[in-house]
């Protein structure tokens, strides 16, 4: 059932890793960390009921400019992009809860039982993956993966 | 390996088996007549044979060179692809379907083909249950003001939390980037864009309403069982790159959705209730009716929850959470440091919110950025036992309907009158308020007759269209609020009642003095074209001021204007009381006053009054 729900919350092929996460020159709005940069025009197209999706469904998923198609693989592991949600990720570790955070979790394959524990534990070291608001995705998410890698109930979801 | 999966292995093992010539007899007109099998080619079920024409737009979608109108012949040209081509099977898994089911000796003749692709898109969807989400209105985007709809696929595990990973389906006018509303309004009621469907992981789709939109989102799950799941999936994936002809009022992303609802529960005909129009909130009601609405959530926008916020703080606290996000060392100093914990977090909280709000679209500043992380690091630090609980509204489908029809008696100058008006949609700033925002008013196609006790019957007005937007300016947001309208309508000119068509477009301030109330102030412009004026066109500035309170059940207008035409030197003023009175979930009663001046060079002013009780009936 695990490897279905990670599948299926990928959506996507396994050929992912486009760019390099934050590096992309896509975007919704502001975003408080660098991850993602601001591009307002990308706007209206989101304001006109109009298709700013991918109409090739589920190949892939990438939109208004993003080269990235919702996914990325670290390590060989495949989650969710989380330059894509930085700015909602980033509130939810700080809170210690949150759909990005879930979403995260789920997309590692983090059991229900063991996700409150994979929340308090990025919760709780906040200031190890957010060092400073120039904090990159690929220094979020490393981290965020040697801090799993250290725990012995996260290690084995960090493979 | 999961259920669905072997579900849908078994027809494709079975094409497997031996070619047997099947038999001839199978009545393919009968079969091309089905429900089913219209929805499939995008026929409506209410046209007659020699009118029907698919809504597809788009000769890839069919075999048959007249497939589109010919729903036999596109049925025997898919039988016999079936047997000719092992491809079309997957591109076409719906049809294969259907057509396996109602003549089963097909299984025989079927080129086996490798459908890995579809089954692996399948297999990752893994949908368990289907969401239909609705966009609530946004006034201030012209293309988005009646809102919008589209559907959500989730797996198994959706209820933990984890919708932002569900895929969500959306049918739209594909539109070039830098297209301004108002150019997509007028190409899209002439379907000058095709339309597809496309496809995003949720959290997109979340971004950009609640959060670049700040649209609450309404979410339905539907009671779609597994096999209709299946039927709607294979379908949408034959119309994968298909375009159909996009129409702002008709052929819209909710006829769409209502067809692929008709495709997996065949008989509902959800499409025939929309010969007209189909407005998003009317189609939620529509699939409502139909019983296939388990459940529904809400999820309020970022705008939303700060105003939440915003609304627990006292007068000093939100001085504070304005002098915080302007410098963060406000969090040193004994006017924050004194206040109560809670309270504290409350600020901050509140800042942080504020902040992102405020800077969606501003680029990202080194100051604020700065000052945004260490409110978000503090929140970490000080983490908060408040659950600031966001009540859910009355939802959309449970207000009042959005057409109208209205009964009045009342006296004008001329003399005692009875009024019918019909109004095509669908609110107005007093009309009751549950399932709506207030502060707005949108109303196209409103006309009003007037007969007279001496028989005269005339037409007293009739809007196109009558748009009001109130935005609350407060020390945290200074939003505009605007208004346009079009009509057709009486007026007093020269001593007599004309009928003149006019435009009207207005923008100015609102606040909010007390809570559940507006009172707003606007500039506006009028355009006049009226043959008893000194020329026939006509310009004429002026103002437009009014307070509105809502009570849960009643709600009042003052409104007062006055403009005067810029060459001829005709001055009208007006000034109005409205109460509506809700008796029922479908009607109202409402009672008006005017008082009207009207000045002239070439005649005395003119004063006349106006009352009138009327009775409201939404449909």
């Amino acid at each position: 059932m695990k490897k279905l729900l990670i599948a299926s919350a990928m959506l996507v092929s396994t050929s992912a890793l486009a760019d390099a996460p934050g590096s992309q020159t896509c975007g919704w709005g502001n975003m408080l960390f660098a991850g993602q940069s601001g591009t307002p025009s990308h706007v209206l197209a989101a304001t006109t009921n109009g298709s700013t999706g991918n109409n090739t469904f589920g190949m892939t998923f990438g939109t208004n400019g993003c080269s990235t198609d919702g996914t990325l693989t670290y390590g060989g592991k495949e989650m969710i992009d989380v330059s894509m949600i930085m700015d909602e990720f980033s509130e939810d570790v700080a809170r210690g809860n949150g759909e990005a955070l879930t979403a995260v979790a789920v997309s590692l394959g983090v059991s229900e039982a063991e996700r409150a524990h994979f929340e308090a534990t990025l919760h709780n070291n906040f200031d190890t993956l957010f060092p400073s608001e120039n904090a990159t995705t690929e220094h979020v998410v490393s981290s965020m993966f040697s801090l799993m890698k250290n725990d012995e109930i996260l290690a084995k979801y960090t493979v | 390996m999961n259920l669905i999966f072997r579900v849908l292995t078994v027809p494709f093992i079975i094409l497997l088996s031996l070619k047997v010539s099947a038999d001839n007899s199978v009545d393919t007109l009968a079969l091309s007549q089905t429900t089913e099998w219209r929805a499939l080619l995008h026929i409506s079920t209410e046209k007659n044979s020699s009118q029907i024409e698919s809504y597809v737009d788009d000769s890839k979608f069919f075999i048959a060179a007249d497939g589109y109108k010919n729903p036999q012949n596109e049925l025997l040209a898919t039988l016999n692809a079936l047997k000719t081509d092992s491809a079309i099977q997957c591109r076409y898994p719906a049809r294969t379907a259907f057509l396996l089911n109602n003549i089963p000796e097909l299984s025989n003749e079927v080129i086996s083909g490798d459908c890995t692709e579809y089954l692996n898109w399948r297999n990752r969807l893994n949908t368990k249950s289907v969401v239909l989400v609705f966009a609530s209105a946004q006034l201030n985007s012209p293309s988005s003001m009646y809102g919008h709809t589209f559907l959500r696929f989730d797996t198994e595990e959706v209820d933990n939390n984890s919708t932002y990973l569900s895929y969500a389906l959306n049918f739209g006018a594909t539109v070039p980037e830098n297209e301004n509303g108002f150019l997509y309004a007028a190409k899209g009621l002439t379907g000058g864009y095709p339309g597809s469907f496309a496809a995003n992981p949720y959290f997109e789709k979340i971004k950009e309403y609640s959060r670049l939109e700040n649209r609450d989102l309404w979410e339905y799950k539907l009671n779609l069982t597994e096999d209709e799941i299946d039927k709607m999936l294979s379908h949408i994936w034959e119309l994968q790159g298909i375009n159909f002809e996009y129409y702002f009022f008709d052929e819209n992303c909710s006829f769409r959705l209502l067809e692929l609802l008709d495709v997996a529960r065949p008989g509902l005909y959800l499409t025939n209730n929309f010969p007209v129009t189909a407005m998003p909130l009317d189609t939620i009601r529509v699939v409502d009716d139909a019983n296939l609405i388990a459940d529904k959530y809400y999820r309020p926008s970022i705008l939303t929850e700060l105003e939440a916020h915003l609304t627990l703080l006292s007068a000093k606290e939100r001085k504070l959470v304005l002098a915080l996000s302007e410098d963060i060392n406000v969090l040193l100093e004994t006017r924050f440091t004194n206040l109560p914990t809670e309270n504290q977090q409350l600020v901050v909280d509140s800042t942080y919110r504020y902040l992102r709000y405020k800077n969606t679209f501003n680029g990202r500043d080194v100051d604020i950025t700065r000052r945004s992380f260490e409110l978000l690091r503090y929140l970490n630090k000080n983490p908060t036992d408040l659950d600031i609980v966001i009540a859910t509204p009355t939802s959309p489908d449970q207000g009042h309907k959005t057409t109208m029809v209205s009964v009045s008696v009342g006296q004008d100058e001329k003399n005692n009158f009875a009024e019918f008006k019909y109004r095509g949609s669908y609110h107005d700033l007093i009309d009751p308020l549950d399932g709506y925002y207030d502060g707005m008013s949108l109303n196209m196609v409103n006309v009003s007759f007037r007969v007279y006790e001496n028989d005269d019957i005339k037409l007293d007005k009739a809007e196109l269209l009558n748009i009001i937007s109130l935005s609350e300016r407060n020390e945290f947001v200074s939003p505009w609020s605007w208004q346009a309208n079009i009509t057709v309508e009486q007026q007093w000119t020269s001593k007599e009642e004309v009928l003149v068509t006019q435009g009207t477009a207005g923008r100015g301030v609102s606040y909010r003095p007390l809570n559940n109330s507006y009172v707003f102030l606007m500039a506006t412009g009028r355009l006049e074209f009226n043959r008893k004026l000194e020329a026939y066109t006509n310009i004429a500035p002026g103002l437009h001021a009014g307070f509105i309170y809502y009570w849960p059940k009643t709600s009042f207008l003052l409104e007062a204007e006055h403009y005067q035409f810029l060459f001829d030197q005709t001055k009208r003023s007006r000034i109005s009381f409205q109460q509506n009175i809700q008796i029922s979930d479908s009607s109202s009663l409402r009672l008006s006053a005017g008082f009207h001046k009207v000045d002239s060079k070439i005649h005395d002013a003119k004063h006349f009054n106006e009352v009138k009780f009327e009775y409201r009936y939404y449909f």
